[in-house]
């Protein structure tokens, strides 16, 4: 079914390839978002994904490899979004006001290590960001992540180890100034 | 201190959140987009790499496509210069029946009047046909091989089936020697050709002419039409005038 789309689209057929994007786009975009953590530079990595998709298609000789070809563009486009001016963005998280369905001391926490995660991600390189992504929510292996990033398993195993490292270590700087401030406080 | 069993449960939980739905704004705009650049087939994909090559490892064939190509070019380059030198001069051959007046293709240089010579073996004579448009749809006129079945004392007119645009016309040689002129008149539909009656050479050879035109011309509906007149000299009899009319 996928091939077929790809297959068409290639050869200029506009509705296979509206098929081919109503397919594919909500496992990009939700990619793209993860990498770039901003919703309005996430869409505009999927617009010019899909653009890019439209143009270069022709050039994909094995159809069945289309899936790892369109993250390879997501994961491009999403760097090179990361990289461009980026839009001052702030990410609210709104928490329940009622005192009786006030969280308890474990969805409290949850909540306080989901955002200390966050300040932590968002200090990676957009690069680290993506192998994380790849690995971590798609679940692909290192084998697999070579063909999408178009680079030798071996850097992918440096790049998935180095990101991971950064992150722990951001974590744990989070960690310490927050430690810091409750003790002044 | 964070294990690194508790980063990737971590991980994994944080990169499970967030949306997953794409905005069809962009979507939309990538279809719009599709819709608004159609695809034209590129001649040189051939040559591209694969966009999922990695670098360096498929673009070896490609390298040895492009000089392929380039080698194939000069080459093509140089054999049509060698072929296109100035060597040789150019082999006139006539026709067997018909002689052009001049070397040079038989339509002189004026837009408006077309000069040409006929030639009929058989008696050896030339007669030459000018051919005045004021309808400015002619656009080419060459003589025609002569007929060798039984001569026409009329003129006749035959469309190029391959060429509808062409138009043949064939008739008995009198007067043979004088100029024929061969007005057209302005709207294109009333053409005459004056020859001097009574013919000297009848039973020769008939003569044919071909004019294009800038638009098809279909001989079945032209109304043709032989009119007798006195010679010019006034000693050999009438002159005839044929005329042809295109029914509007």
């Amino acid at each position: 079914m996928l091939r077929e789309l790809v297959e068409r689209a290639a050869k200029g057929d506009e509705e296979a390839f509206a098929a081919l994007v109503q397919v594919s786009s909500d496992r990009l975009y939700a990619v793209a978002y993860r990498i770039l953590r901003d919703p309005y530079l996430a869409e505009d990595a999927l617009q010019q994904t899909l653009i890019t998709i439209w143009n270069e298609l022709p050039r994909l000789r094995d159809p069945d490899r289309f899936e790892a070809w369109s993250y390879r563009v997501i994961v491009r486009a999403s760097t090179a979004e990361a990289k461009r001016g980026k839009r001052a963005t702030t990410t609210l998280r709104l928490l329940p006001d009622d005192a009786d369905e006030a969280p308890g001391p474990d969805e409290f926490g949850a909540v306080a290590e989901r955002d200390r995660l966050d300040r932590g991600f968002r200090k990676l390189t957009a690069d680290q960001r993506a192998v994380l992504v790849l690995h971590h929510y798609l679940g692909l292996t290192p084998v697999d992540m070579a063909e999408v990033l178009g680079i030798p398993v071996g850097t992918v195993g440096s790049r998935l180890h180095y990101a991971t490292r950064a992150l722990r270590a951001a974590l744990e700087a989070d960690e310490r100034a927050t430690s810091t401030e409750e003790r002044s406080a | 201190m964070t294990g690194s069993n508790d980063i990737d449960r971590m991980l994994a939980s944080y990169l499970d959140g967030g949306p997953r739905r794409a905005p069809e704004r962009a979507t939309d705009a990538a279809i719009a987009f599709a819709a608004a650049h159609p695809r034209r087939r590129d001649p040189l994909l051939f040559l591209k790499p694969d966009v999922m090559a990695r670098r360096g490892s498929l673009m070896g064939p490609q390298l040895v496509w492009a000089a392929l190509l380039i080698v194939l070019t000069l080459g093509a380059v140089a054999a049509i210069a060698i072929g296109t030198r100035p060597s040789q001069e150019p082999v006139v051959t006539p026709p067997s029946g018909v002689t052009p007046l001049s070397p040079s293709p038989s339509i002189t240089p004026s837009p408006t009047e077309f000069a040409i010579e006929l030639f009929d073996p058989s008696n050896e004579i030339r007669t030459p046909i000018t051919i005045q448009d004021a309808s400015g749809t002619l656009v080419d006129a060459e003589p025609g091989e002569p007929q060798d079945a039984e001569p026409v004392d009329q003129i006749e007119a035959t469309t190029d089936p391959a060429d509808p645009t062409r138009l043949e016309l064939v008739w008995t040689c009198c007067g043979a020697g004088s100029e024929q002129p061969l007005p057209i008149d302005e709207s294109g539909k009333v053409w005459r050709l004056a020859r001097v009656f009574p013919c000297d050479t009848l039973g020769g050879a008939d003569l044919r002419m071909t004019l294009t035109f800038s638009e098809p011309v279909d001989a079945t509906t032209l109304d043709l039409e032989l009119v007798d007149t006195p010679a010019a000299s006034g000693a050999q009899g009438p002159t005839e005038f044929v005329a042809i009319h295109q029914p509007g």
